[in-house]
């Protein structure tokens, strides 16, 4: 059972990161009339890529003052809520999966031999919570509320309260940050449920893939511990039909 | 060795097929891919009871090579090779404290091919196949033989053995069938007599020797086993149906006519021809993980023992487990699990109790930099044996960890789980991991 503790912890510390990145980093270019939280929002999530198959590869730096941590994930994601992810490095967590489908996840590691459900609270890692990032569709699991508008370096932006409309998500709030030019998400502030900030995040490092801009950087860092950072580069995005059975737990030993 | 013997056909035979195909398949288009990796473990032991010989060792090694012929097609070929001195099962006499020897053996773990294509997913060869939803305690585990001259708190991937089979399954996105076919069945390896049939009872009895007969390995499709798996995954829930029927990895015995009860026993090992059926499920509710077995075991055979001999019955054996875990809470993940086995009838000379409950407590913390800890106490309310184990978990870097734990028996020396006291240690074990 220890390893698939520090399995949950190292691939949700992960997860996290990249499932963040799913979430805000994709944007459209097109400048937006629209300006209801609502509709920003549901134009986010609809221009972030993840409504269609693709795959790419994430990886990340764990900096925790002067200890630094490496780690590489392949995605197979089939849409927004739906993905599986294989660790493909440390050597030491080579053939780690973790499969999200809805609210619902799984973890299987090459030792035990057999997925195993994992809640949404078990996501959690050290002070840092995944359960509701990991999914995609803001516009489903939070009531936006347009709190005014705001400069994030140069870019001029919406700034937005995200409040959670389900049970199911680990945060109560996010705030973000969307350009007003374009919808690109710039930064980003997530709460626990008893209201206390945890996490920043900021995206940088946009590129045009596949017709789409995106983010193919990020970097998250804790709220409280400044020298907690988590850098994550994404790559190799490459679009793939995938049959619906390789998001079932049952195939996860193949 | 002997069990690299006893497999040796198979494993020239997965060889020679392996040779066969992958040259077939290299005037394909597409390259194989190899990829060949490792696993180096150092364990140090410190007994805390035994009374000679209190340092003990192991080393392991596992090499794997994994053949990629295509998108869909792969061999995996892995053995494993284990020195050192912490098996049970080195003893000068029955009845006395086991001496320590050094143990070599090298064995075949998993060796297979692969075929995987859609939702249809096959695999044929030596491989491992693990059922059920429970934490600790692996009742629905029974496909694949262990090792039980390990120590108890010994990682169940070192202590079971791959079991050559037909594995097919066909994936849906909620549904899935798996079946199994296992032309030759394999069986537990065992520690000394005295921990199967108890030391005391056969003190108790003037026995003075004890020789255990091997049945020799049944020739392929002689036994052959098969079974099958039907899951079901909703939002929230999982649930699966399975069926196996097979040979009992634990064996039962019989006493050989030229015993002589009770001071000389020469005995047979035997495996009963069994069926299981059970159900395994795993839901979240109010924040809870929850997770359930139910384990029917049909014609399971139990040994008996008195004044008048070592005899056999037959009966049915039905399994309850049921498990509740927290949500994380500053990192820590609260567990318990309550376990049940009941006979559906049990002479009074056999040797185990008709109910055998079990209550287990665990408490894991996640600590930063990838550490973290775990307890588990496992206690038997029937036979006031219990046990207490624990474990840090240290990454050092990219390529290795350290194991820092300990495990404690506590009990009557007949109980379930006091009989292991002299197991009690505290170990430090090393990993390393490897790639080429």
């Amino acid at each position: 059972m220890n390893t698939i503790i520090n399995s949950i912890a190292n691939v949700n510390k992960s997860l996290l990161i990249i499932t963040v990145g799913f979430i805000l980093c994709g944007h459209s270019s097109i400048a937006a009339a629209v300006v209801s939280p609502k509709d920003i929002i549901a134009k986010s999530d609809a221009k972030r890529g993840l409504q269609e198959s693709f795959s790419m590869v994430a990886n990340i730096e764990f900096i925790d003052g002067k200890d630094v941590q490496k780690s590489t994930y392949q995605i197979k994601a089939k849409d927004s809520v739906t993905s599986l992810v294989d660790q493909t490095a440390p050597e030491r967590n080579r053939g780690r999966r973790l499969l999200m489908k809805g609210y619902d996840m799984w973890l299987f590691t090459p030792n035990i031999k057999r997925p195993v459900r994992v809640g949404m609270e078990q996501r959690l890692t050290g002070d840092v919570s995944n359960g509701d990032i990991a999914r995609t569709n803001l516009k489903d699991d939070y009531e936006p509320k347009m709190e005014g508008e705001e400069f994030v370096g140069k870019e001029d932006c919406y700034k937005m309260l995200l409040t959670a409309n389900n049970k199911n998500v680990t945060y109560s709030k996010i705030h973000i940050w969307i350009s007003k030019k374009d919808f690109a998400p710039q930064k980003s502030i997530y709460y626990a449920l008893s209201g206390k900030p945890l996490k920043t995040a900021t995206f940088e490092d946009y590129k045009m893939i596949d017709g789409l801009t995106r983010s193919t950087k990020m970097v998250i860092r804790d709220y409280l511990k400044k020298d907690r950072i988590s850098v994550i580069v994404y790559s190799k995005h490459k679009k793939e039909n995938f049959n619906d059975s390789l998001f079932n737990k049952d195939q996860m030993d193949f | 060795m002997q069990r690299f013997s006893d497999n040796f056909n198979l494993q020239v035979a997965a060889l020679a097929a392996t040779f066969i195909f992958s040259t077939f398949s290299n005037t394909a288009a597409a390259a194989p891919k190899g990829y060949f990796t490792g696993q180096f473990d150092a364990n140090f032991r410190q007994w805390t009871m035994e009374p000679s010989r209190k340092l003990g060792q192991n080393y392991r090694l596992l090499l794997e090579q994994k053949l990629e012929l295509n998108a869909e097609s792969q061999f995996v070929f892995q053995g494993r090779g284990y020195s050192g001195t912490d098996l049970v099962d080195n003893i000068g006499s029955w009845d006395q404290v086991q001496t320590r020897n050094l143990v070599s053996e090298i064995y075949p773990q998993d060796n297979y091919y692969q075929y995987k294509s859609g939702g249809f997913l096959f695999r044929a060869g030596y491989q491992q196949v693990v059922w059920g939803e429970a934490f600790g305690l692996f009742y629905s585990d029974f496909i694949n033989p262990k090792d039980l001259r390990l120590s108890p708190s010994t990682p169940s991937e070192f202590s079971r053995r791959s079991l050559p089979m037909l594995n097919v399954k066909m994936v849906s996105s909620m549904m899935s069938l798996q079946l199994l076919v296992a032309p030759q069945p394999q069986y537990h390896l065992l520690p000394p007599p005295t921990r199967l049939f108890g030391a005391n009872t056969l003190k108790a009895l003037s026995v003075s020797s004890i020789d255990i007969r091997k049945s020799s390995a049944p020739m392929l499709f002689e036994k052959t086993e098969y079974g099958g798996k039907l899951g079901f995954t909703s939002s929230s829930s999982d649930i699966s149906l399975y069926y196996y029927n097979y040979d009992d990895r634990m064996p039962y015995y019989e006493t050989t006519s030229d015993s002589v009860f009770p001071v000389i026993l020469h005995l047979n090992e035997k495996h009963q021809r069994m069926s299981s059926a059970g159900v395994a499920t795993a839901f979240e509710g109010f924040g809870f993980m929850f997770r359930g077995e139910f384990l029917q075991t049909q014609n399971k055979k139990f040994n008996t023992i008195d004044a008048t001999g070592i005899g056999q019955f037959q009966t049915t054996e039905n399994v309850f487990v049921a498990s509740a875990e927290t949500p994380s809470m500053n990192g820590y993940i609260f567990a318990t699990q309550f376990s049940d086995s009941t006979l559906a009838n049990n002479p009074s000379s056999s040797l185990r109790t008709r109910y055998q409950s079990l209550v287990s407590f665990r408490l894991q913390k996640t600590l930063s930099q990838e550490h973290s800890f775990e307890v588990i106490y496992t206690m038997a309310p029937y036979d006031k044996g219990g046990i207490i184990s624990g474990n840090y978990y240290w990454p050092r870097n990219k390529d290795s960890e350290v194991r820092i734990g300990f495990e404690s028996h506590e009990g009557d020396s007949e109980s379930q789980l006091g009989r292991d006291r002299d197991l009690n240690n505290f170990y430090i074990s090393l990993r390393n991991f490897f790639r080429g």
